[in-house]
């Protein structure tokens, strides 16, 4: 059995505008770390969108748990997004777009 | 958490307080993991699923491994005292197998830290997750 989020992830990409992004391999960038006054503030409109984005990332974390981390990463700046933290959340986009066929594959054991 | 192949539970959470080793911090998570292996064992129990292996625990802290199946007190462990009962308790009545996995093997490294791809596609790989064209 195989669960997939793949009509929701495609939905969500064309709703973000992000249909035709630039696929990424991996969630987040394995060297950079985000911190809390990376980049500049958010205007507060986007702050309210970078909020419902992530929100609509974290329904995908149900199937996805490589997911999971890069989510959480940029849930920890929901109350003060900066631009930095915007691009990683572009980074998670870009990767579903990579990967939003992929879903947890449950296989019945042998006994 | 697997059930024979199957990813069924995940967690990774920051440590609610400070510990003063690794194998400390260790102790609580395993305590916690222990908590949610006994309660799945009851519901699939209740659920008349008989398990027919041991649940076996995977840990990436060898300090840890001794601790829980050495009885005597050690003095970096003398302030862990629940958790460490709870843990020392269902491992002596053989309720839980603790086995060592080395940090290079450890499957649940994609939550806790940002991977190379090749590690990524490894940790994906480990939870069954899958393309919907590459099944069959």
């Amino acid at each position: 059995m195989l669960l997939t989020q793949e009509k929701y992830a495609m939905d969500f990409l064309s709703r973000v505008g992000m249909s035709n992004c630039k696929a990424a391999a991996t969630s987040m960038s394995s060297v950079e770390r985000l911190t809390l006054d990376d980049g500049q503030s958010l205007r507060s409109e986007d702050s309210t969108r970078y909020r419902s984005i992530v929100g609509a990332l974290q329904y995908i974390t149900l199937t996805r748990p490589d997911l999971a981390f890069a989510v959480n990463r940029v849930c920890k700046y929901l109350h003060s997004p900066t631009t930095a933290h915007w691009t990683a959340v572009k980074r998670i986009i870009r990767y579903l777009k990579y990967s939003s066929k992929v879903g947890l594959l449950f296989i019945r054991t042998l006994p | 958490m697997f059930l024979g192949s199957n990813v069924i539970s995940w967690s990774a959470r920051k440590q609610p307080t400070v510990s003063r080793s690794s194998t400390e911090a260790e102790h609580k998570s395993m305590a916690n993991t222990i908590a949610e292996m006994i309660w799945l064992e009851q519901l699939l129990g209740e659920l008349g699923v008989k398990l027919k292996v041991k649940p076996r625990l995977w840990c990436d802290n060898l300090g840890f491994i001794y601790l829980a199946a050495n009885l005597a007190f050690h003095a970096r462990a003398k302030h862990i005292q629940i958790d460490f009962h709870f843990v020392r308790e269902r491992v002596t009545r053989r309720q839980i197998e603790v086995r060592f996995v080395s940090t290079e093997d450890q499957i649940a490294d994609g939550f806790t830290k940002a991977l190379s791809q090749r590690k990524f596609e490894e940790f994906k790989n480990n939870l069954n997750l899958v393309e919907k064209t590459s099944i069959d």
